[in-house]
């Protein structure tokens, strides 16, 4: 097992604890909110009233206040959970040099987000407390995700200056994708790099773990160059398995080593072009078997899982959920829209076909994000196979943010 | 306990009192030792500290009998040597009975801040309590807390936190209100 | 078997995007987002006369200024606008903010005629080239142009994400000076985001844990004017005070309101033991809530109330239980390691923010109202003290570096976002006032 195995190993433990433990935006909020009404006009005199009683007086118009400087969240904070019980041992007043005790709290098996078919075994794994029901997020030694503003499904370095950060241009090459046609690998293209993300949420306690000088070794002081990207309409070749999963990668991950051995995420993907090239045919056999010879599409009609992963990837990374209301993240929201040949959408076309889950503000504060998801990252098209038009001129997808309220 | 060891105890005791305390002599209200302007609203009430050699002295009693007792962490438990203090204090008090009695408690800072008022009052309490079993009477004490808002020591280090877990008595001339 | 397991697997993968074929239209799931800023423009206001001018910029950097705070806003500044926006009802130019990444757009007007002003804004969805919502209007005196400017701004993020605002709120909170050793600690007040501070207590007795009653009006907290702990009542306007719930004997603090602001509940010590009490304000009638021979403080009240939560070592360590507002058996919620304190119910009544202490670290972090799902927010020296915001998304506390001044900090309630709240000096104890109305 590799380096870039147990770091990607450890990350996703790391995931799947954190999304075991804390799904906060689980549970219904109890209190819908209530709309802003569209139209309010508060008169001078209703304003000065409600203003005026200890009102201090401003010096207007007063320069606007710095924005408040961001804490030290860069001062490495050393916490770990020690494995002592919480029974009864009363120390609210600690010894001045509290010596953390390394140790990772159980990792609980969990199916989600992402299944691991062969995660490599954690290290030293613990009970932990007693009862603790929630150890120290991040309590495990792997390596720490970097506070960024952005969260994504796939973590991504700080692009370099010169990148433009464009989120349209190139959907990032997912490791599960099956590769269907022929890799293609393009050397360095254009320079273009995602917006720096990371997998998940990462608050000040998650990363109060690592000793200062762990943390500096693994923060790469300078950013790789973003990873050759294959044009759009091609999908990511199977071999470009090295998307980092781990959230904190250390640009000594050595990439090539990691290839077609990197622990796949997801058991959909194949481990290997021969298998692939089994499933192919098994497929073919089972639809042909399944659906009869009448309902089998054929196959210039319909997308191939690749080309309909690509364009669900190409949406979901402009899909923005961060700005949506605790209801509105509970709203299951299918949006349905014409594409002309273009593949872009057509204008006007964009609406709700279908919505769970919530009020009608949290519905429309969904749908919202959706649209804007849709209309953000078409770019100069979808780049959909022309001769599959039929098999896209009308497309619905559905917007389930269950697993992005766990981050 | 041999007369022996009960000297001994008294003389640690003041030796450990006299190194604790970082005001030394230094000025003095008639109230709150710690930086408060008494227990009377808005009057000051000033006095003589007395010279530390005339044993009934406040400046005796803070420096030769040691005004303060100290506690370990989340505890209101005396301590041996915090027995012996009051003893000794509960001797002065009982030989010099025109002095009333405040008895601050006091957190530090390694809590919440309403917690630790209660832990201060725990503490003083304690104090007072074993005060009154020595004979002193109840109507001549008082308790106080100032949480962690009354630190002696002003430090982000166990040897500060150590000295603020305190119990201090504080002796002022007249009645309590 | 694993490889059947994968195989299998697989084909059902694959069979779902092949299924639908023919007229039908293509169907994807999309189950995976992002988290991240979204682009706004604010431009500067309008001005629709020549007295408006000077507040122009002004009003949109204060708006420009919540947003971003919020952390899940990012301004494309000003020098990156292609657009010009010159008057307020022309129409916007979407594709010259689509290419600079703008995906909100605010304008706004401002009129100012003597000492009134009338300020108005539009939000735009520049994707889809919507407006979002109808304009909006707000008129008042120029003494209150911030507040004006904190309500456009609740209106832009209460229409982008669907949530309640909390720009036009203030917080009581305590202002420090003065050596360590012996502090002045004054009660002071100040918009949300650290403007127009203003002392409300002289400094001559030391004060500590203000809370802000419902209705924004009035303030209670614990005042050592008598040289002991006592609760005072102060009204925000006038600067009124009166001490209440006086218990002979003992010292009380740690108030709270209850939700209607008809009554208190707070801690009384005396005799080496802590309960808590509940005070009625109209009648002034007290009745006794816990009796156990511990300590028992901290006391919050649910929104509906009829819960109250609160921190008691009945335990031998400090945790946070919940019991009936009218008293009775109250149940142990935190079992996490660690000592647990101030536990402060979210406005929403879904979480319990809360202080935890652990391996000499402090944390803010919040809870399920059953203990669940414990989330830590923050970890620092000394963190403590959280208190909500109006809308039960953020949290402010204090924060003390080793060694440092304390200072007062927000967190959004994901952990994201972690910022200083400007105060003048060293401050402590920030109790988050309502929105005003």
């Amino acid at each position: 097992m590799d380096t870039g195995q147990k770091v990607s190993g450890l990350a996703h433990i790391g995931l799947i604890v954190w999304v075991m433990v804390f799904d906060l935006f689980q549970a219904p909020d109890a209190v819908p909110r209530v709309p802003v009404s569209d139209v309010s006009l508060i008169s001078a005199e209703e304003f000065a009233a409600l203003s005026s009683p200890g009102a201090p007086v401003p010096a207007p118009p007063a320069p606007d206040p710095e924005p408040a400087p961001e804490p030290e969240i860069a001062a490495p904070e050393p916490v770990r959970p020690d494995p002592e019980p919480a029974a009864p041992a009363p120390d609210p007043e600690p010894a001045p040099a509290p010596e953390p005790e390394p140790v990772q709290p159980a990792p609980a098996p969990e199916p989600e987000p992402q299944p691991e078919p062969e995660a490599p075994a954690p290290e030293a794994p613990s009970t932990g407390g007693i009862f603790s029901p929630a150890p120290t997020p991040g309590a495990s030694s792997r390596p720490r995700p970097r506070p960024v503003d952005r969260v994504a499904p796939t973590p991504s370095e700080a692009p370099p200056d010169s990148a433009q950060i464009d989120l349209a241009a190139q959907p990032p090459a997912q490791p599960e994708e099956p590769a269907e046609e022929a890799p293609v690998v393009e050397p360095e293209q254009a320079e273009t790099a995602p917006p720096e993300a990371t997998t998940e949420i990462v608050t000040e306690a998650t990363e109060t773990d690592d000793a200062p000088t762990e943390r500096a070794a693994a923060a790469p002081n300078i950013s790789q160059r973003p990873r050759t990207r294959p044009e759009r309409p091609t999908p990511p070749p199977a071999t470009e398995t090295a998307t980092e999963t781990a959230t904190e990668t250390p640009a000594e991950a050595p990439r090539e080593t990691v290839q077609a051995r990197e622990p796949d995420p997801e058991p959909a993907t194949p481990p290997s072009d021969a298998i692939e090239q089994a499933l192919a045919d098994a497929l073919a056999d089972t639809l042909a078997q399944e659906f009869g010879s009448g309902s089998t599409p054929s196959a210039s009609a319909a997308l191939s899982s690749s080309e309909a992963d690509a364009l669900r990837l190409a949406i979901q990374q402009c899909w923005n959920v961060g700005v949506l209301s605790t209801d509105a993240q509970q709203v299951t929201v299918t949006v349905g829209f014409s594409m002309p040949p273009a593949a872009r959408h057509e204008q006007g076309s964009i609406r709700i076909v279908a919505a769970s889950g919530g009020t009608e503000t949290a519905i429309q504060q969904a749908f919202d994000a959706a649209r804007r998801a849709i209309i953000r990252c078409e770019g100069d098209g979808y780049g959909l196979p022309p001769e599959k038009y039929d098999a896209w001129r009308d497309i619905e997808i559905t917007f389930n943010p269950e697993g992005m309220r766990l981050r | 306990m041999t007369l022996f060891s009960k000297t001994l105890l008294v003389v640690a005791a003041l030796a450990l009192a006299a190194c604790n305390n970082p005001r030394g002599g230094g000025t003095f209200g008639g109230g709150g030792a710690d930086g408060f302007g008494g227990m009377h609203d808005g009057g000051i009430q000033s006095g003589s500290l007395g010279d530390p050699n005339d044993p009934n002295s406040i400046a005796h009693f803070q420096q030769r009998i040691g005004d303060r007792v100290f506690f370990t962490t989340d505890s209101s438990s005396l301590s041996e040597e915090g027995r012996a203090t009051l003893n000794a204090q509960a001797r002065w008090l009982t030989a010099n009975p025109q002095f009333s009695i405040v008895i601050e408690g006091h957190a530090d800072e390694r809590g919440t801040r309403e917690y630790n008022v209660a832990l201060g009052e725990l503490r003083a309490n304690a104090a007072m309590q074993y005060l009154i079993s020595q004979g002193i009477r109840a109507d001549r004490l008082r308790t106080v807390s100032f949480g962690k808002d009354r630190p002696v020591e002003a430090c982000p280090e166990q040897r500060c936190w150590d000295v603020n877990r305190r119990a201090v008595t504080v002796v002022s001339r007249g009645r309590t209100s | 078997m694993t490889r059947l397991f994968l195989l299998l697997s697989a084909l059902v993968a694959l069979l779902a995007p092949l299924a639908p074929a023919h007229a039908q239209p293509l169907r994807l799931q999309i189950t995976e987002g992002v988290i991240e800023p979204m682009p706004f423009a604010m431009p500067a206001f309008v001005p629709e006369n020549s007295a408006g001018a000077q507040y122009s910029d002004a009003l949109a950097r204060v708006v420009a200024a919540n947003l971003t705070n919020t952390g899940l806003f990012r301004e494309v500044p000003r020098d990156a606008h292609i657009a010009r926006v010159s008057s307020f009802d022309a129409s916007v130019s979407f594709s010259d903010w689509r290419a600079i990444n703008v995906q909100a757009l605010i304008t706004g007007a401002v009129e100012v005629s003597g000492n009134r002003m009338t300020v108005k804004f539009r939000l735009f969805d520049v994707l889809s080239g919507q407006q979002m919502g109808q304009g909006m209007q707000f008129a008042g005196s120029t003494d209150s142009w911030r507040r004006m400017a904190h309500k456009v701004s609740d209106a832009v993020y209460s229409r982008i994400t669907g949530e309640e605002g909390y720009f036009d709120s203030r917080v009581v909170f305590v202002s420090e000076s003065g050596p360590r050793g012996n502090r002045t600690k004054r009660l002071a007040i100040m918009d949300q985001d650290g403007e127009n501070v203003q002392m409300l207590t002289d400094g001559r007795a030391l004060v500590i844990a203000p809370r802000v009653a419902p209705g924004g009006e009035r303030a209670v907290y614990t005042t050592y004017e008598t040289g002991a702990p006592r609760i005072a009542l102060m009204n925000l306007a006038t600067g009124q005070r009166q001490l209440v719930g006086d218990i002979p004997g003992a010292m009380t603090f740690s108030p709270r309101f209850s939700p209607d602001g008809q009554s208190l509940v707070f801690s009384a010590a005396r005799g080496g033991n802590t309960d808590l009490f509940r005070l009625n304000l109209g009648s002034g009638q007290m009745q006794q809530l816990t009796s156990s021979s511990s300590i028992a403080t901290s006391p919050s009240f649910s929104p509906d109330g009829r819960n109250i939560t609160f921190e008691s070592d009945r335990s031998g360590t400090s945790q946070i239980y919940v019991m009936p507002a009218t008293g009775g058996e109250a149940r142990r919620i935190s079992f996490g390691q660690g000592r647990y304190g101030t536990p402060v119910w979210s406005p929403r009544g879904d979480l319990i923010a809360f202080t935890k202490s652990h391996a000499g670290r402090f944390h803010i972090g919040v809870m399920r109202t059953d203990g669940s799902e414990e989330r830590l927010l923050t970890a620092s020296f000394l963190d403590e003290g959280p208190t909500w915001a109006p809308n039960g998304r953020v949290i402010m506390f204090t924060r003390e570096a080793q060694g440092g001044d304390p200072a007062l900090y927000s967190v959004d309630i994901s952990g994201r976002n972690l910022r200083r709240v400007p105060t003048p000096g060293p401050a402590s104890d920030p109790a988050w006032g309502p929105l005003l109305p």
